[in-house]
């Protein structure tokens, strides 16, 4: 089977872009050919590993360049994507993290396609789904809320950036009614794309994998890494607001045991981490080891008493916890999004109320004060693992939804 | 035989190695399987870049081994010979040609070495190797024989049409999008330059490609990778005046409509106005001149063969014709001084060259200045630890009379020119060096911070930057070598951001600076807000880590300026007018169509699905 996947980054940046890199490693292990064309990000390289082709303004996007910039270079590269398209001839194309309207068009046009849903940008104008006047998680679908609750355009008489892309943002969600597949990693994705009227028989769900390791591997390292007086947490993940990270912050300065933080971040909100930890005086309990590849996060995680996973937004699935849980450590996180499919309250760690802080705080006092029952929830989220999420699931649900997308294509 | 070549980290990035290109077509047009993995772009680390090679099972791997990239090559080696032993390792490059003898002793995982160009004599070893035939006798190869190292003599590439085009796409990294084709016409330079060691390398028989050869190189690289620019790389391009010129008469009757570029420096005495004056029509942008110093006593001692007046005239030339000059120096020479660098950058300001490059002297093996510096002075480094390109400032070597001390300073002095000027007239005028410093930066690059410490001895700057780019100074803020971190929040439409900015600088024009740094990356539209509201004592564009500085009147701001009002810019915004009203309306549509697409949905209790189905 040959495959042509589409993507904004090609590097290690985040959890898709992981996800990205372990699935096409598992396909090709698998016998699918993969060829891979990547947005023209400078970071972004050919790693020689399978055929690349890095196409400029793969994902354009209407921001500061202006609009016509922007329709100049997505129709470019559009014309470019379908001469890669005829040539490459592939038999489904999979479309990962891109927001370019004219892109997902041509693509539709010329193959079957599945598409990765990995965020809410497909059906919201503000990309995250939380309100801009509350930040509260957004209940509502795409529709006259957005303009009322001022997602467009605060002012409609004000050409913002929002109202720039508000055109090409609708054009991308229309589009995506043509999709043949729409992959969604949990239920309540399935529920929001259902929500956003996309049809039930474009919807695929497919749960995201990490790589695992044997358990007395991961034994060992967390034997060799952690420090079971230090009660180390541990929050991997971006520096945004979405993120939690100042509601973690709020909730370890109430707690009542002593404890060490690790935020292995970086991003955007880092100059606002760094007064909260002043603010609360939590110089001398939280450590910044900045951003990580996985082999040095998982240090961290071998290092950790609990894995914290505070997101305010409906997370899609949340990757972290997986790599937590493949690390057989317990996670609190709030219930959000596509937690509640991999955390089992109880089992594998401890949910709360989404934003509530110290609710939050009990509950990783908790479990830092009965280590034995957050040894026994890291057992039973490496069980999880090992059952649900492993990549020997994965790569077959996945090939079997790629069979499906093209025999469906070829019905119509 | 399915052959890896390797090229180290260390070395200029964006540069692509031409001569394993070279190879690489050689081995394939003799029928073998050739890949470059250039580690030195990709950044892999060797372990994952081990996992790639043993994937790939090559029979034979080859590290193109350069002084500032030994040490690369053999931890590349190194953990290559870990998951698979299974392929000869080969060394070949500049530093192999000098130091074969050292290298070979010292570094048992390296099974064989190659001399000078190995063009003909890794094609024929291969050759024999695949056959299984003795290849000791192959010229240029060095190997280990009873314990003792044995080299035989180099055969060099008499006839450069017989060699086949370089093969870039070989290159894991290889992208044709803006590809700067690198070109040779011509190999080996007979000059005889102390420092330099391209005769070792490349020998001082110089041999020319005819000029049909080149054309049909270039016309290949326009059909192949659609680029319209390249780059000589030759070690002497215009020896001899009357091919240079041939070539550049054919590139202007063919109408191959390139851009082109001479950085690897021609002779200042081996170009006339005739030959400039083509160049230019030719499609020459850019110029490099060799000019290593501006003191007759140093720049006669290094034996170019050549005057500083013909330097002076050179550049006179190529900027009557319409190029821009770039001038290199060198740091360090044999009897160079403080005193000397300084005439050396006087001679510079003199010249008005375009750029200008200062690097600090390394000596390599088998020169005579390498000679020299074990007499007269001291090797401070392992010269395997020095980098070519690098903005770490150690020197290698110093005399009794140029310490290393010295030599940094001297560094900083050359490069940074403009700011010590500025801290002299600062002090003329107020009796006293700047302290309170601004730096408004919206870009990615952080070096002007360290330029800031050493120029003016541990001052504390302020920085304003954007809310993206803030975490760039974090951690200089919590280590108190930034004094005010202030952060720009990005608005949504540009009349805000005008706005805030004010607003900004009306709190930042309190601060009464004595300097303010703006990085010429960072949005214009902020500049006049720096210069009627901050309103500093003085004002500066800033680029490249504040090795140039700009005062706010000179004809470079202005052109700064200006260029936002370009014809192609204009016309942009004149379409705009007309068509950003329709995308404001569509957008007023929308919002109304949207308002009617009214749906009580909230989230839908979802599908009991089983996981996985």
């Amino acid at each position: 089977m040959k495959i042509l996947h589409l993507c904004d980054h090609y590097r290690p940046l985040g959890g898709a872009e992981k996800l990205l890199f372990d699935t096409l490693l598992a396909l090709e292990a698998a016998g699918v050919q993969n060829t891979v064309v990547m947005h023209d990000y400078p970071e972004n390289r050919i790693s020689g590993a399978r055929k690349e082709y890095i196409l400029p303004g793969l994902d354009a996007q209407p921001g500061s360049a202006g609009i016509l910039s922007y329709l100049r270079i997505s129709l470019k590269a559009k014309k470019q994507l379908a001469g890669i398209i005829k040539h490459e001839k592939p038999d489904l194309i999979h479309v990962h993290n891109l927001q370019n309207p004219f892109i997902f068009s041509q693509c539709v046009k010329l193959a079957p396609v599945a598409r990765s849903i990995h965020d809410p940008r497909l059906y919201c104008f503000t990309d995250w789904r939380l309100l801009p006047k509350s930040r509260k998680i957004c209940p509502y679908p795409l529709g006259a809320r957005c303009v009322t609750e001022g997602c467009v355009a605060k002012d409609l008489l004000l050409y913002t950036l929002s109202g720039k892309r508000a055109i090409f943002k609708y054009l991308h969600y229309l589009a995506h009614k043509k999709a043949d597949r729409l992959i969604l990693e949990s239920k309540a994705m399935i529920s929001c794309i259902l929500q956003n009227g996309y049809k039930e028989e474009q919807v695929a769900l497919l749960p995201n994998f990490t790589v695992t390791h044997e358990l007395f591997e991961v034994q060992e390292r967390n034997k060799k890494y952690s420090v079971p007086e230090e009660n180390s947490l541990v929050f991997v993940g971006r520096a945004s607001y979405e993120k939690g990270l100042t509601f973690l912050l709020e909730a370890v300065s109430r707690l009542k045991v002593p404890f060490k933080l690790y935020l292995v971040t970086g991003g955007p909100e880092m100059p606002v981490v760094y007064q909260k930890i002043k603010d609360l005086k939590l110089e001398d309990r939280v450590i910044l080891p900045g951003v990580l590849s996985y082999e040095e996060t998982r240090k961290y995680y071998n290092k950790a008493a609990l894995v914290v996973v505070p997101s305010v937004w409906l997370e899609s699935f949340c990757l972290v916890g997986l790599e937590a849980m493949a690390n057989a450590k317990p996670v609190v996180a709030y219930k959000t999004g596509g937690i509640s499919d991999w955390l089992l309250d109880g089992s594998t760690g401890l949910l709360a109320e989404c934003g509530n802080i110290p609710e939050l705080a009990e509950k990783i006092e908790f479990l830092l004060k009965n280590k034995e029952t957050a040894v026994s929830f890291g057992l039973n989220g490496f069980n999880r693992v090992k059952e649900l999420y492993s990549k020997e699931v994965y790569i077959p649900r996945l090939i079997e939804i790629y069979k499906e997308t093209i025999a469906g294509r070829d019905k119509r | 035989m399915k052959i890896l070549f390797l090229n180290p980290p260390g070395w200029q990035k964006g540069s692509i190695n031409l001569g394993l290109s070279y190879l690489a077509a050689g081995l394939i047009k003799a029928g073998n399987e050739v890949k470059i993995f250039d580690v030195n772009e990709s950044e892999l680390a060797p372990e994952v870049l081990a996992e790639r090679t043993r994937a790939y099972a090559p029979e034979v791997i080859g590290f193109s081994v350069k002084t500032a990239t030994v040490k690369q090559a053999l931890l590349l080696s190194a953990a290559i010979k870990k998951v698979y032993k299974e392929a000869l390792h080969l060394a070949g490059g500049p530093h192999i040609t000098l130091d074969y003898e050292n290298f070979l002793k010292e570094n048992p995982e390296i099974d064989f070495a190659f001399l000078g160009e190995a063009d003909l004599s890794l094609v024929e070893f291969i050759t024999k190797l695949s056959q299984k035939e003795d290849f000791t006798a192959v010229p240029g190869l060095a190997y280990r024989k009873n314990g003792a190292i044995f080299a035989n003599a180099v055969k060099i590439v008499e006839n450069l049409d017989d060699l086949p085009f370089p093969n870039h796409e070989v290159v894991d990294t290889f992208n044709p999008a803006g590809f700067r084709y690198p070109l040779i016409t011509s190999r080996g330079c007979p000059y005889n330059c102390t420092y330099c060691c391209v005769g070792l390398v490349s020998t001082k028989k110089w041999r020319a490609r005819s000029v049909e050869n080149i054309l049909s190189e270039l016309k290949s690289a326009k059909e192949r990778y659609n680029t319209g620019l390249f780059e000589i790389l030759d070690d002497n391009f215009t020896l001899k005046l009357d091919r240079a010129k041939e070539l550049c008469r054919r590139l202007i009757s063919e109408k191959l409509n390139f851009k082109w570029y001479c950085h690897n420096g021609i002779r200042a005495d081996k170009v006339d106005f005739e030959l400039a004056k083509l160049m230019k029509r030719a499609g020459c942008e850019s110029v490099a001149l060799g000019i290593e110093s501006g003191t007759e006593e140093v720049f006669d001692s290094i034996k170019k063969g050549e005057k500083l007046s013909d330097i002076v005239k050179a550049v006179k030339i190529i900027k009557k014709a319409g190029m821009r000059t770039v001038g290199y120096f060198i740091i360090g020479l044999p009897g160079d001084t403080l005193a000397g660098i300084k005439k050396t950058i006087a001679f510079q300001r003199a010249l008005k060259l375009d750029n200008y490059v200062y690097g600090l002297l390394t000596p390599y093996p088998k020169t005579e200045v390498f000679d020299i510096i074990k007499k007269e002075g001291r090797l401070l480094l392992d010269i395997k630890d020095t980098y070519h390109f690098s903005a770490e400032v150690n020197a290698a070597i110093e005399y009794p009379y140029f310490p290393a001390a010295e030599l940094r300073e001297a560094f900083y002095l050359a490069t940074y020119s403009g700011l010590y000027s500025f801290k002299e007239k600062y002090y003329k005028n107020y009796r006293k060096a700047p302290e309170k410093i601004l730096y408004i930066t919206f870009s990615a690059e952080t070096g002007f911070l360290d330029t800031v410490k050493t120029v003016f001895a541990g001052a504390r700057p302020d920085i304003f930057t954007s809310r993206y780019k803030a975490e760039l100074y974090l951690k200089a803020k919590q280590e108190g070598s930034v004094r005010n971190l202030y952060i720009f929040e990005g608005k949504e439409t540009g009349v805000a951001k005008i706005f805030s900015f004010i607003k900004f600088a009306r709190l930042l024009g309190k601060e009464k600076y004595d300097a303010v740094f703006y990085n010429s990356a960072s949005k214009r539209i902020f500049l006049p807000a720096a210069v009627f509201i901050i309103r500093p004592k003085a004002l500066f564009l800033e680029e490249e880590k504040g090795k140039y500085i700009y005062g706010i009147f000179s004809r470079k701001v202005f052109k700064y300026i200006l260029n936002r009002f370009s014809g192609r810019k204009i016309l942009t915004a004149v379409v705009a007018l007309v068509v950003y009203p329709c995308f404001r309306l569509g957008a007023v549509l929308l919002a109304g169509l949207l308002l009617l697409k009214r749906s009580k949905k909230l989230f839908p209790v979802p599908k009991e699905r089983e996981v996985g189905k």
